[in-house]
């Protein structure tokens, strides 16, 4: 007999989100993409109103500052079956968003604020134990893409601009990192993800002040990189970062700063080991010499 | 030496993948070089730093995947681009490779399938409109899925569907027949002589599956959503539907089901009956149905009913309302269940994955046992109680009761141990879209009920009522066994199990009132 039947969603259930992703996605009903689909994780772009990204991903730390964990994953084969492929409309409304065959509930999740503030410690002794923590994962190089010479001639630079304090000469900088090397958030956009963290946690507000940078991170970030690139740093540039950079950067002791450190250079291909290098690159230059 | 590009269109691989497809085609015969890299402004400058920029990736966008080799020859370089599609495309090419390319929109879903006269749309509420708005205007009628549609959309839509001439079923439409294909949650049954104009998708569920029980079949079955019949919508898409059938030449009699219509309503929905030109069954169910036959229109008071008689209509026989299907053994069963009740087990618990059949259930009950509460509107203070599981608040985030038992089974478990309870009354609805063992998925809980009661001194019965065919992918004979098997008494329809807990639980005026002379 034929038979025609709407797709059945199964739900799964959220396990967090960030504060601001929650905001956004309670205040209006949102129609969208799926924007790419991985093995472990699926972009929605939002079409209406006013654009922008959700990651969805298992049950692990908040991989972006605008993703949902959910309790569980589906395997390759629901993947496909459910349709989870670029493309596909997605829609969400209130608390709940439909998929393909994917239904999404996340009410009564809890929200998880991944916003980096300064501390309320000496900036000196944050900026100290972070350097320590990163001492054994961070290689300054970072990713091919990082060690060409165009990556090695930016990183350079932006080192040179936060060590002076020149907000301008970062902003020139960041706009030769962005959009260079591997994956689909270019290594160069990991390392500025990882530099702002540093960056908001030590209180610098002079990178900030001017909107040097925010011309070129939000500004030129259509032209000059990925969608998903983009969006970690928009999202960075407002001070909301991953859960595990948050984790690493607001540490208050050695070791709690060392576990996130290697939760966060775990994470991607390499995009926790740019992130990481970025982070360093800013310690050292904050603390180096004629700062 | 040769420099080829492959650039893929806002085609987007993670970095294992995109480092893997890279280190590939270096390894292969004849290459020098190979990237793989999002075509932003500063990678295209490191191609061009290592020699690999051509005009097509120097074209590129920043989601645009531009993969560029360096080759000895231009066969290594094809060589390595054609890997490197391979690579990139293997899991879009497993999927198409299994038939699932789904179209993406209404549009390309009509490029697909030309001449497709109906888009069935099933998206969430706030979003529904405006998809069911779109389809109509590409000229195709509708089938509405999606529940939470403003009753302002569903006034817009179907009076802009009248003015096209077409169908928009719903919004909430759960099942449909349409010249023999089955929509949404439906039975395996046969094409027939009988159209049904539906409000209600378990209600329509039961009357064509005791039709087919009885041999008929049906021409076509509308759905038109709960709210037709009111002031605002004004019975807009009844009357479509009626007019539908009454041109049908397959349609030999016209069964309609739902709620009674508002008062303003009801004089066009009668007129339109009376002037079918064929023979009408009437199961609107509500408190105040007088049953009975004017000129052509039948009234009848129970689903059961309405496929009685018009199987009797049908026959050219004349149709007889009964209790049971066999009384004599209906009255042994009660009597048998009843005298195993223990002192202050009063109560029926109907816990019920279909709506309509939960209110069939309360109408039936109500003037049996008196007062019902429950999640219908009833009386809260009774001891009785009727559960529509699937009522909007207790779906939200969980998949309805026809496909998860998790929340039926959690109420059960809450009946057997309250002293009150005499009847745990359910029903199972069967066909496509429903589980695949739902009478399995709440057998186990039926029996730890019954253990848990028996083991605190008292039986607990319980009474069931299959809705579904012998044609269904679960099988009625297979479904009705394993509720038996679970201790359940099960029944050939929902209003004949209703009036079997009324007699259980209710005293012996109830069982006199049920059942005559085969009472005593």
């Amino acid at each position: 007999m034929t038979r025609l039947a709407p797709c059945t969603p199964v739900t799964l259930a959220a396990r967090a989100l960030g504060r601001g992703l929650a905001q956004r996605l309670r205040a209006t009903d949102r129609r969208g993409r799926i924007h790419s689909a991985f093995a472990r994780a699926v972009n929605v772009e939002w079409l209406e109103p006013g654009g922008g990204l959700l990651t969805l991903h298992g049950p692990s730390p908040l991989a972006a500052p605008f993703a949902m964990a959910l309790t569980a994953w589906p395997d390759a084969h629901h993947m496909a079956a459910w349709e989870l492929e670029p493309g596909l409309p997605v829609f969400s409304s209130e608390d709940r968003l439909v998929a393909g065959g994917l239904e999404v509930e996340w009410r009564g999740v809890p929200v998880t604020d991944l916003r980096v503030t300064p501390g309320a410690e000496h900036a000196r002794a944050t900026r100290d134990r972070l350097v320590n923590a990163l001492a054994s994962f961070a290689h300054p190089a970072g990713a091919a893409g990082l060690a060409s010479l165009a990556g090695c001639a930016a990183r350079a630079a932006a080192a040179r601009a936060i060590r002076d304090r020149d907000s301008r000469s970062l902003a020139r900088a960041a706009r030769s990192l962005m959009g260079l090397g591997e994956g689909l958030t270019p290594a160069g956009d990991d390392w500025l993800v990882g530099t702002l963290a540093a960056l908001h946690r030590l209180g610098q507000h002079w990178a900030f002040a001017d909107g040097h940078l925010a011309s070129v991170l939000v500004g030129e970030a259509t032209e000059r990189t990925t969608t998903i690139g983009a969006a970690f740093l928009a999202h960075a540039l407002a001070g909301e970062f991953s859960e595990p950079a948050r984790d690493l950067v607001t540490a208050e002791s050695l070791p709690r700063a060392r576990a996130a450190a290697a939760r966060l250079a775990a994470m991607g291909a390499t995009s926790g080991a740019d992130t990481l290098a970025g982070m360093r690159t800013a310690l050292e230059a904050l603390g180096a010499p004629g700062a | 030496m040769i420099v080829r590009t492959l650039i893929k269109r806002s085609f987007y691989q993670d970095s294992v993948a995109l480092m893997g497809v890279a280190r590939e085609l270096r390894g292969g015969a004849g290459i020098q070089e190979a990237a793989a890299l999002m075509g932003t402004p500063a990678n295209r400058e490191l191609m061009e730093q290592a020699g690999l920029l051509t005009a097509e990736a120097a074209a590129a966008g920043p989601n645009d995947l531009v993969v560029v080799v360096r080759a000895d020859s231009e066969t290594a370089a094809d060589r390595a681009l054609a890997r490197a599609e391979s690579l990139l495309t293997e899991r879009r090419r497993r999927v198409e490779a299994a038939g699932r390319r789904l179209p993406r929109t209404l549009d390309s879903a009509r490029r697909q399938l030309d001449g497709a006269n109906l888009a069935l749309i099933s998206v969430p509420g706030p979003f529904a409109a405006a998809e069911a708005r779109k389809a109509l205007h590409r000229g195709l009628h509708v089938m509405l899925f999606s529940d939470n549609v403003t009753l302002e959309d569903e006034v817009a839509l179907k009076r802009l569907a009248v003015e096209r001439g077409l169908l928009l079923m719903g919004p909430d439409c759960g099942t449909a027949y349409l010249n023999g294909v089955p929509l949404g949650f439906a039975n395996a049954v046969p094409r027939g002589r009988v159209g049904l104009v539906a409000a209600s998708g378990t209600g329509l569920q039961q009357v064509v599956s005791l039709l087919a029980a009885g041999g008929e079949g049906v021409s076509q079955a509308i759905g038109v959503g709960g709210r037709d019949m009111s002031e605002p919508v004004g019975a807009a898409m009844t009357l479509a539907a009626l007019d539908a059938l009454g041109g049908d030449p397959g349609t030999e009699l016209v069964v309609v089901v739902g709620k009674p219509p508002a008062p303003t309503v009801r004089a066009r929905v009668e007129a339109r009956l009376r002037t079918l030109g064929k023979p009408v069954v009437v199961a609107m169910l509500g408190r105040d149905v007088i049953p009975g036959r004017d000129g052509s229109l039948h009234t009848v008071t129970s689903l059961e009913d309405a496929a009685a008689a018009a199987l009797a209509l049908l026959a050219r026989r004349e149709h007889r309302t009964h209790s049971f299907a066999g009384v004599e053994d209906a009255a042994r069963r009660i009597a048998e269940r009843r005298h195993a009740l223990a002192a202050g087990q009063i109560a029926v618990h109907g816990l019920f994955a279909g709506g309509t059949l939960a209110y069939e259930a309360l109408l039936i009950l109500e003037p049996l046992l008196g007062a019902v509460g429950g999640n219908l509107g009833g009386s809260v203070a009774s001891p009785h109680r009727i559960l529509d599981l699937g009522a909007d608040d207790l779906t939200r985030g969980r998949a309805h009761p026809m496909l998860d038992a998790t929340l039926r089974a959690e109420e059960i478990a809450r009946a057997g141990k309250d002293p009150d309870v005499a009847v745990l009354l359910v029903d199972v609805v069967l066909g496509h879209g429903a589980a695949a063992d739902p009478a399995g998925d709440i057998a186990p809980a039926l029996e730890a009920a019954q253990a848990n009661a028996r083991a605190n001194g008292r039986r607990l019965a319980v009474v069931a009522s299959v809705v579904g065919t012998s044609a269904d992918p679960q099988g009625l004979g297979r479904q009705v066994a394993r509720l038996e098997s679970a201790g359940a008494w099960v029944l050939a329809s929902n209003a004949q199990a209703a009036r079997a807990a009324a007699g259980i639980a209710g005293g012996p005026r109830v069982t006199e009132a049920l059942l005559g002379g085969a009472a005593r």
